[in-house]
């Protein structure tokens, strides 16, 4: 009965060309190789490159989103549309069925029923087709479309053996007028009924159908059907005219070999074999085994090929999820460690602040500490001072002057102290006129080999560093050790420098001030990396060494 | 003396102070100025009106406030009176104690005079008028005079602390130069080590050779 398959390609076409359509006026895909691959698909369908063209079909699926699901749908719809041409029944019902699975309620539903119910029809489950079939025609509102679904159902009930049901659908069919403006539609319907006729033996309404589904069939020369026509008349033939019968199974093989429909030949010589010799009858099956055996084959191996690019595809799929996989991972491991070296960057540079902000205290604590131990004290006793003497005895106006001067002298002394170092090229005469103001007519500040230090060539902070302890010795020198002799001494040790200090003055052992000088003069020299050692006893003078890389 | 001077200062007290002390001088004409803009102005002006200020005194900082000034610090000033009016007289009145910047005020705005603020400020300031006013002789405080020294005061070499050492040795200094002769070290004249080490004894305080001994070992020199 493969004859009721004919006018399927037909209807799918058009199934194709109004789907194309919608698609392209509805749903403005929203990715490019979706279009792309629906267009390479539909270029092979052209040129009857099935295989590729449900490879594309299948890419084109795959490359769809999950919420774009009328796109994925309507490849599925391509999909299954192949298979069907192909007669991979079971493989038709198993894209139907995903495709329902996606959604079921969308434009395509009636495309989709109608190949569930060819699936099933092929399958001999001809409820369940009937069924698929009704719910095509109840979602159809095309009028041709119905009309074709119409012909499925009554040739369902052929294949049924109900064949009163079978003609009641396909007496009203007739009647329709629609059905007369498509003249191979007509002539399918009116061979069908034909058919149907012939079955409950009513021969004359069956022979007057079946010729007049031929006339038409000869007038629109629609050779792939004409098969059908023949077909049915060399059935109609064979119990009362073996001759005739013989003659249209014949014309059957003639047309099938003309359109290449291996199905139709292999119908054509099941006939030839019944009405032939037994020479002929052996040489007829001969051709039918060989068709039948390569079609089989064909068919088998399109089926392979199906599951093949579905099962690769899905394999594609889990390589590329996979990749993805990895992908994401190596980009979390960057951004791991990215994150990580963000981290230590800020921590080092929190580090730094701190460190930064902690020197920074310890100056302003240390002058503040200096200005409440050297300043105020002095201040609040000149105070006292005032407020209890008579000032116009000039003697007490002349010891008021001098705390007050002394008090004058020493902030300026904090300031300088306190204030920027030229570490330019002038550095070295900075130093030397740092030094030299701290003679004076008690005191005598010798240096020794002044030039054995190349400043040009020191850092900045060491620069700072040394002249700033150079400051705070002199200055603690000048305060407490009554010394009137100062050598300071400046030697190249190769690798490093080294400056000796030492004056002659009473020594400060006990002096917790002078200590406190030391303290800042030692953290100070160890920020260059460089040593601070001395030496001291009551009345012995004060010795130093200092110590820095170059 | 001079008759007509401008003072650019910000302090009143200073201002009184200083105008007493022109007053001592019989300074007649003295104007004060608490910004440096305006001290340009008035000298355009009197330059304009041909009665130019003799001598301009001026601090180096001048407290920033609300107003914003083209002229920000007395070096400023100065330059740019200098640039208008480079026969004016200048002394810099302030408590900078930088060597430096004192030693650049006399090389690069070519100041007549340096008074340090203090407690004899006002007697050192009469002496610079008198000096600037006589002559075109730079006058800064005796106690400040070192900054001009190229070289520092008291330097001593290899050479000093071997004539140290071979003092110590027990080498007398009339027979040093064979000693240095035979060692080759130079110079080993005798008035050159008779010399140098009047230096030491100079530099180290000492009241003859053995004290300078003594002292260098004390100090660690030797």
């Amino acid at each position: 009965m493969k004859f009721t398959m004919k006018h399927f390609p037909l209807l799918f076409i058009i199934f194709i060309l109004s789907s194309c359509e919608k698609e392209t006026k509805t749903n403005t895909p929203s990715s490019l190789t979706y279009t792309d691959y629906i267009e390479k698909a539909n270029n092979k369908i052209s040129t009857l490159e099935l295989d590729s063209a449900y490879f594309y079909f299948n890419q084109a699926k795959l490359s769809c989103k999950d919420n774009e699901k009328e796109m994925k749908i309507y490849a599925l719809l391509g999909m299954a549309n192949i298979q069907k041409t192909n007669c991979d029944f079971v493989g038709l019902e198993e894209t139907a069925t995903e495709a329902f699975g996606i959604d079921n309620e969308t434009n395509y539903k009636e495309y989709l029923n109608n190949f569930l119910g060819i699936a099933y029809n092929e399958q001999a489950d001809y409820e369940n087709a009937l069924l698929y079939y009704n719910k095509t025609l109840d979602n159809s509102k095309n009028e041709t479309n119905r009309l074709t679904i119409k012909n499925n159902i009554a040739v369902n009930y052929l294949d049924q053996k109900e064949y009163v049901k079978s003609i009641d659908v396909l007496e009203k069919l007739l009647k329709s007028d629609s059905l007369k403006v498509y003249p191979s539609e007509y002539a399918r319907v009116t061979d069908n009924l034909g058919f149907a006729y012939f079955k409950i033996k009513k021969d004359s309404l069956a022979k007057e159908y079946l010729y007049a589904s031929l006339n038409i069939r000869d007038s629109i020369n629609d050779d792939y059907d004409k098969i059908a026509s023949y077909i049915h008349l060399s059935n109609f033939y064979e119990e009362n005219n073996p001759v005739l019968s013989k003659e249209f199974a014949n014309k059957a093989l003639q047309s099938a070999t003309i359109v290449n429909s291996p199905d139709d030949k292999l119908e054509a010589l099941d006939l030839l074999i019944k009405n032939a010799t037994n020479k002929k009858a052996v040489k007829h099956f001969a051709t039918y085994s060989h068709i039948n055996d390569s079609i089989t084959k064909i068919r088998q191996s399109a089926k392979n090929q199906y599951s093949k690019i579905k099962y690769d595809s899905k394999i594609t799929l889990e390589k590329n999820e996979k990749l993805k996989v990895e992908k994401e991972f190596i980009t979390y491991l960057f951004i791991g460690f990215g994150i990580i070296a963000l981290l230590i960057y800020f921590l080092i540079r929190f580090k730094n602040k701190n460190k930064l902000q902690k020197s920074t205290y310890e100056a302003e604590t240390r002058i503040s500490k200096k200005l409440h131990d050297e300043l105020a004290n002095d201040v609040y006793n000149t105070m006292t001072f005032a407020e209890t003497q008579d000032l116009s005895d000039l003697n007490k106006k002349e010891h008021f002057l001098n705390q007050i001067e002394n008090i004058y002298n020493r902030t300026r002394n904090i300031s300088l102290e306190n204030s920027e170092i030229d570490t330019s090229e002038n550095f070295k005469e900075n130093l030397s006129l740092l030094l030299s103001g701290f003679n004076s007519e008690d005191t005598n500040v010798i240096i020794k080999n002044f030039e054995a230090i190349n400043w040009a060539k020191t850092k900045k902070i060491t620069k700072i560093t040394v002249y700033r302890v150079l400051q705070e010795l002199l200055v603690n020198m000048k305060k407490h050790s009554q010394s009137n002799l100062v050598l300071i001494g400046f030697e190249d040790k190769g690798k490093t420098y080294e400056i000796n200090y030492s004056d002659n003055g009473i020594g400060s052992s006990k002096s917790l001030k002078f200590k406190n000088g030391l303290q800042n003069v030692e953290n100070r020299i160890k920020t260059i990396n460089g040593s601070f050692t001395f030496e001291t006893e009551s009345q012995k003078g004060f010795k130093a060494k200092i110590v820095f890389p170059k | 003396m001079f008759s007509k001077v401008l003072l650019a200062e910000d302090l009143d007290s200073i201002n009184i102070a200083v105008a007493t002390t022109l007053d001592e001088l019989n300074i007649v004409e003295v104007d004060n100025v608490k910004y440096c803009d305006d001290a340009m102005l008035k000298i355009k002006k009197a330059l304009q009106d041909n009665e130019p200020y003799q001598l301009l005194i001026t601090d180096l900082s001048f407290i920033e406030d609300f107003r914003p000034n083209q002229l920000n610090s007395g070096e400023e000033l100065i330059t740019a009176v200098k640039k208008i009016q480079p026969n004016i007289k200048v002394i810099v009145f302030s408590v900078e104690e930088k060597p430096v910047r004192i030693k650049s005020l006399f090389e690069n705005q070519n100041i007549n005079a340096f008074v340090l603020k203090g407690r004899n400020s006002l007697p050192e300031l009469k002496k610079a008028l008198k000096k600037v006013f006589e002559s075109d002789d730079k006058y800064i405080a005796a106690n400040l005079t070192y900054i001009f020294q190229d070289k520092i005061t008291h330097q001593i070499d290899d050479y000093d602390i071997q004539l140290i050492q071979h003092l110590a040795l027990g080498v007398a200094q009339d027979k040093m130069d064979i000693t240095f002769k035979k060692l080759g070290i130079e110079p080993n004249s005798k008035s050159t080590i008779e010399k140098r080490i009047g230096k030491l004894k100079d530099y180290f305080k000492a009241n003859n050779t053995v004290h300078l001994i003594a002292i260098a070992k004390d100090l660690g020199l030797i």
